[in-house]
């Protein structure tokens, strides 16, 4: 018995001592990322590698070596980390503005829910040009391209969850804060802001795919520096990119391993313990018995003395954060002010409405006169082709993985063990399938051009099988219990229970993925294996081989803008509102 | 003791608009309702006769539309200090602890020093019956256990007068006679600043063996149907003693249902 108790002291201390070492490690690998980077960064930007210096190997410290992937997995990290706290901070603004003022609502979900589905590939040659302007002659300007990738992959799809949690607070716990007198700068933080972190942890987490994906496709800027040229980033995406350029296929693969171990590596040590941190935040009317998930990091911090230390401080600081800065506010009477302003509510929302509305008729009739006049012609047969092509993709995807994901989704165990594989294969960027696509058109299929196909639906397919999954696991558990005891046919079950049950779900996966195929169009239709260079007709190809030509990018982003929109407006929100009207528990 | 006027509510309207409609949904006609101080006051009704809408009202948490209701000779135009309420699903804070979600009301007041939430909530987890769990989570209680912490957190502010709405409903029979009649044995001892009661309940029985009085409302729109003086000895109220007068109640709310 003594022994046992010593023994199990022993133990105590030592999971403190590691809970210390891995706090410790913890903050010093991401301090160090953040720190080393910024270090790397701001530098001319002529010392970046161009794509000419690139093409052929060097024998000494070539880019393509090995021992290179270690640096540039920092590198991308520190874009990924980066780009993630600004999505965050968007999202808070924003989703915020939007919850609280109609006026302001009444253009932030349009504008958002239209931008989620934009391919942000047709817009690079216009936030390139700005953002390298933001640091002229400046690594950081090459560097803040790269981190908006990761900001237009993951912002939109994190504001609108946003707002949506923020909309449906349970009125019960609004109840409680206004009955103890909390003033909204208090209910915001105390309530509103903690209440939505768990659904806006999970879709940080899912999103992250589109992130990764989007980072490591633009890791590279092309700016005219003397004469035109693309200049290259250090990171894993470039490294892919010059790997398909020289057709070295092993270097890919040493990148992809890179690319799959950063993924797991952040995974691993910030989300799972995130997710086990704000476990109890969920808020259920229902009992529901459920065991918390694991995570090892979690609960070696939790253990940790540091960390007491650490959420001591963080307490003192919440409470002046709460309770002692909203006293500057009503010291300096300015909540007096902003009932005036208030006042003037209806002065300010004429001014808000006329103003954009001359923004966009100024805006409309500049781009008229910019675009090129003579391309005009062609752009009809080329969106005929891209859409088509699109199309096609995404009913292949959706028939495949809408199946694939409810039998993943049916089995609780299955789940576990495929949904991260999921989640990591879904991160590995399009280009990457390159040389099994060159593999394919060698095989003969050149002339139909049925190899793009697949290309478009590595980038689209995720959103279905994540969004389904979602959408199974919603059902509640007595309705499925009824489907069993009446005995269904395999054919009544799908279409009389389990499409309208996931309806819903199944058309943000549709909109999500249309966004993702559109983009990946935009690659795919002009890829790059070692010399050989393979097009197609269509938008994308136009965009790509345009690319830098500020006139003739925007006219094909316009039409790709413009087929995405009218798909937005008759299609997808006529569906998607039937779909919560109808088909909702 | 005494027995003065503690709430007042005088003539009050409450309308609500609906979407589409130009009419607006009455909800609430012509309430008068006076709380006396050290009294248990109890309101059952039907759903749909804006029981909720009232207590929501008292609360200072909507505005009624018409008329005016005045807590300790003050109108309530907004929370006062000196109300809190305790919620039919417990309305808990999922993320904070047992200890935190009881001190929600006090970490609000600046004249409270850390050390005095702290003994004023250590007391209440005690008197509750709540030692063992300050820091369990919400998820990890049974729903008797999350009301017990509910009425902790409502009592921590000391209010003069506790609103329950429906507190008793989510749990069952026995849990539920168990809190309640813990509830009165504190307040009647004195052991809380509460001076009076107002509970919201469709439960005849259970009403009539807590309150001094029941109100019973009538629907379409919400308006008091009559009010029951319950004369019976509190120590000599049982299931038996109080039969006829809750068969009396049951009778009446029947025949209202039906007209």
């Amino acid at each position: 018995m003594k022994a046992l108790n010593v023994s199990s002291k022993q133990n105590e201390r030592l999971t403190k001592i590691v809970g210390n070492i891995t706090f410790l490690f913890i903050l010093a690998l991401f301090a160090f990322i953040l720190i080393f980077s910024l270090i790397k960064m701001n530098r001319p930007l002529q010392t970046l590698p161009s794509e000419e210096f690139l093409a052929t190997a060097n024998k000494q410290n070539d880019f393509l070596s090995v021992a290179n992937l270690g640096y540039f997995s920092i590198r991308t990290m520190f874009r990924m980390i980066v780009g993630m706290l600004w999505s965050f901070l968007f999202s808070f603004v924003f989703g915020l503005l939007a919850v609280k003022y109609k006026t302001a609502r009444r253009i932030i979900l349009p504008l958002v829910n239209f931008l989620e589905s934009v391919p942000l590939l047709g817009f690079l040659t216009f936030t390139t040009a700005w953002l390298l302007g933001l640091f002229p002659e400046n690594v950081l300007g090459a560097e803040c391209v790269a981190v908006f990738a990761v900001f237009t992959g993951q912002a939109w799809n994190i504001m609108l969850t946003l707002y949506q949690i923020m909309e449906v607070i349970p009125s019960d716990l609004s109840n409680v804060t206004e009955q103890f007198k909390y003033n909204p700068w208090g209910k915001f933080w105390r309530l509103e802001f903690v209440y939505a972190i768990p659904g806006l942890l999970w879709n940080v987490i899912i999103s992250q795919t589109a992130a990764w994906f989007a980072l490591v496709a633009s890791e590279q800027a092309s700016v005219a520096l003397p004469k035109d040229t693309t200049l290259f980033l250090p990171g894993i995406g470039s490294y892919i990119q010059i790997a398909l350029d020289r057709a070295d296929f092993k270097a890919c693969l040493w990148a992809v391993l890179a690319l799959l171990l950063n993924v797991v590596i952040l995974n691993f040590l910030v989300f799972q313990s995130l997710v086990r941190a704000t476990y109890y935040f969920k808020y259920e009317t229902d009992v529901e018995s459920t065991t918390p998930p694991k995570s090892i990091v979690y609960h070696l911090l939790k253990n940790a003395t540091l960390t007491k230390q650490f959420s001591k401080a963080f307490a003192r600081f919440s409470s002046f954060w709460l309770y002692d800065l909203p006293k500057i506010w009503y010291f300096f009477k300015l909540d007096r002010l902003y009932r005036l302003v208030a006042k003037l509510r209806n002065f300010f929302k004429t001014l808000w409405y006329v103003s954009l509305a001359l923004i966009v008729i100024n805006c409309s009739i500049k781009l008229y006169h910019f675009l090129p006049h003579q391309d005009f012609s062609m752009i009809p047969r080329l969106t005929l082709y891209t859409t088509l092509r699109v199309t096609l993709a995404m009913i292949i995807a959706g028939v495949i993985f809408t199946p694939l994901a409810i039998w993943v989704a049916s089995d609780n165990r299955r789940l576990n063990f495929v949904q991260p594989i999921g989640q990591i294969l879904g991160s590995i960027p399009s280009n990457v399938y390159t040389p099994f696509i060159v593999l394919i058109i060698g095989m003969g299929f050149n002339q139909l051009q049925w190899w793009i196909l697949p290309l478009i639906m590595v980038g689209c397919q995720w959103y279905y099988f994540f969004n389904v999954i979602a959408g199974y696991l919603a059902i509640p558990d007595d309705i499925r219990d009824v489907t069993k005891l009446f005995k269904l046919s395999k054919w009544h079950w799908w279409i009389k229970y389990l499409i309208p049950s996931i309806l819903p779900y199944l058309i943000t996966a549709i909109i999500n993925a249309a966004g993702a195929a559109w983009n990946a169009d935009i690659a795919a239709e002009s890829i790059q294996w070692g010399k050989r260079s393979i097009n197609v007709t269509g938008l994308g190809q136009y965009i790509s081989a345009n690319d830098g030509i500020k006139d003739k990018s925007a006219l094909g982003t316009l039409a790709m803008c413009f087929m995405v929109g009218l798909c937005i407006a008759f299609i997808w929100q006529p569906l998607y509102r039937a779909a919560k009207e109808k088909f909702h528990y | 003791m005494e027995n003065t006027e503690l709430l007042n509510v005088k003539a009050v309207c409450k309308e609500f608009e609906i979407e589409g409609h130009k009419e607006h949904l009455k909800v609430l006609e012509n309430i008068d309702l006076t709380v006396k101080t050290n009294e248990f006051l109890s309101i059952i009704g039907q759903s749909g006769t804006g029981k909720s809408t009232l207590l929501r009202s008292i609360a200072g948490l909507l505005q009624p539309t018409k008329g005016e209701i005045t807590f300790e000779n003050k109108t309530i135009t907004e929370p006062d200090a000196n109300i809190s309420m305790v919620f039919q699903h417990f309305a808990l804070f999922p993320w904070l602890t047992v200890e935190k979600n009881i001190s929600f009301g006090l970490e609000n007041r600046a004249e409270l020093s850390r050390e005095q939430i702290k003994k004023r909530v250590s007391n209440l987890i005690e008197m509750i019956g709540l030692t063992g769990f300050e820091k369990a989570y919400p998820r990890e209680l049974s729903g008797g256990m999350k009301q017990r912490v509910g009425f902790a957190r409502a009592l921590a502010i000391e209010p003069s007068l506790l609103l329950l709405d429906e507190p008793f409903s989510a749990l069952d029979i026995i849990t539920a006679s168990q809190l309640s009649n813990d509830l009165l044995e504190i307040w009647l001892n004195n052991q809380i600043a509460t001076k009076s009661i107002v509970m919201i309940t469709h439960d005849v029985q259970q009403a009539v063996q807590l309150s001094d009085r029941v109100v019973l409302m009538d629907s379409n729109p919400g308006r008091v149907a009559k009010i029951y003086q319950i004369d019976i000895p509190r120590n000599e109220r049982s299931p038996k003693t109080i039969i006829n007068i809750v068969d009396r109640i049951t009778k009446e709310m029947i025949q209202r249902m039906r007209s």
